[in-house]
């Protein structure tokens, strides 16, 4: 083999196999949050991993949020309207986080049914506008009630 | 439709490629540069606040914009990809090759707001989540793509047609990224900005930055891919006798003392 | 001045994407000026070589 081929040949074998690792990084990284990921149901069917993280998804109920007064503590619960799963999570809440939003806890299940967040995500959709707007959307909605 | 197939052989061929982009170079940017200022002052000082996000969303102007741009432009460089394997036309090659780093600007741009956007709002910079997931290996087909022609870069057709090939395969993703948000639970929310349906952005005085964005970004793509696809025609063909009389280098006739 | 930028407490994160798309904007339009210097400075090389 002539040295440019040979060149080549060491180039695109190390560009193959430096994507090939890349990609199989990024999937399993990926498939750890697919394959982790439980709805308030499937918890309150025992179908969650044990002595592991996984992710709960679903929406913070409303009235549920509870702070402590004397730590950085809170309680909620996430409710995918079907059943519900108490959360407790020590630290900064994301500014989205809010009750009746989507929301994804990261962590444990400890023995006494109460899921130990270690870190909580907010979720948001994909509707923006003006507060205005969405005042005059919350008292129309309001009156159909 | 004479007319056409004298347009098509005209654009296909390099010289009058080059000739015929040239005159669309400062427009576009012009164009680009207008529109940059005035959207990007428009959706950061006048656009009003978001219920939720308040200022925050505001980052949706330069991410949104560049995220359309960086699946735009993989989906254009598949078509130039396409034409490149199949006819051979060295434009297309020109095209393909000078839009990859444009497409890799705008992934990077994509992914940097996205993580500034995400942590104050979700609460964390990076998610292993579906639609950020494909979005890097996106900017990675980027770099492979260019890694790819580099490899090759003695030889400009057998590396065109061999990068053609990575870029095709690599059109796998587009669908992956534009659907993650909807075929896995994703952090990520939809897209806003639909085609057919309603949109999740009503208000004209949010959606017009936006647009403004949207085209702008467009522009400035056009510009800087001529340009780019001009100076690769110039290297690839050094040998022609256009890219001489371009660069002015015929009239050194010392050939005639010899 | 400061009122004009403040983003009620997300400063850092609007401007800072703002910069970044800004400076990778830049830096395209830098490196498509560098590419084609380097075509056109290539070229004269080697006409320069071939007369030789």
């Amino acid at each position: 083999m002539t040295p440019t081929r040979k060149r080549r040949l060491i180039f695109i074998t190390l560009i193959t196999v430096g994507i090939a690792i890349a990609t199989a990084i990024f999937l399993t990284a990926f498939k750890e949050n697919i394959m982790f990921f439980k709805s308030p149901t499937e918890i309150s069917k025992g179908d969650f991993p044990q002595e592991r993280n996984f992710r709960i998804g679903g929406m913070v109920k409303d009235h549920s949020l509870q702070r402590s007064d004397d730590s950085l503590e809170v309680t909620f619960m996430i409710t995918d309207f079907a059943h519900d799963v108490k959360v407790s999570y020590e630290g900064i809440l994301p500014d989205l986080f809010r009750e009746g939003q989507g929301v994804v806890a990261i962590g444990q299940m400890t023995l006494s049914g109460i899921f130990k967040a270690e870190e909580v995500l907010a979720k948001h959709d994909e509707n923006y506008m003006p507060p205005e707007a969405a005042a005059a959307l919350e008292a129309a909605k309001e009156q159909k009630n | 439709m004479n007319k056409l197939i004298r347009l098509y052989h005209q654009i296909g061929s390099p010289p009058s490629f080059y000739q015929i982009s040239g005159y669309f170079l400062k427009p576009l940017l012009s164009l680009a540069i207008v529109l940059f200022v005035y959207g990007l002052i428009d959706g950061l000082f006048f656009a009003p606040e978001d219920y939720q996000q308040k200022d925050a969303y505001r980052i949706m102007f330069v991410h949104v914009p560049s995220a359309w741009m960086s699946m735009f432009i993989y989906a254009l460089m598949g078509l130039a990809a396409l034409i490149t394997f199949v006819w051979r036309i060295k434009v297309a090659e020109a095209v393909m090759m000078a839009s990859a780093p444009i497409g890799a600007a705008f992934t990077v741009i994509t992914l940097i707001t996205g993580m500034l956007w995400g942590k104050p709002m979700w609460g964390t910079y990076w998610d292993w989540d579906a639609r950020m997931t494909s979005e890097l290996i996106l900017l990675f087909l980027y770099i492979g793509v260019m890694a790819m022609y580099s490899a090759f870069d003695d030889d400009p057709r057998k590396a065109a047609r061999l990068t053609a090939l990575v870029v095709i395969i690599g059109l796998v993703n587009l669908p992956v990224i534009h659907y993650s948000v909807y075929w896995w639970s994703s952090i990520h929310q939809g897209s806003s900005v639909k085609i057919i349906g309603t949109s999740g952005i009503k208000d004209w005085d949010m959606l017009r930055p936006l647009l403004v964005m949207a085209l702008a970004t467009k522009f400035y793509y056009g510009y800087s891919m001529l340009h780019r696809a001009r100076s690769y025609l110039l290297k690839t063909e050094y040998k022609k006798q256009w890219v001489h009389l371009i660069l002015g280098l015929h009239e050194t006739k010392e050939k005639t003392n010899e | 001045m400061n009122e004009l930028f403040n983003m009620n407490g997300y400063e850092f994160y609007v401007w800072g994407s703002v910069v970044c798309f800004v400076c990778v904007v830049l830096l395209d339009m830098v490196s498509l000026k560098t590419k084609k210097k380097q075509a056109e400075r290539k070229i004269k090389a080697m006409h320069k070589r071939a007369k030789r």
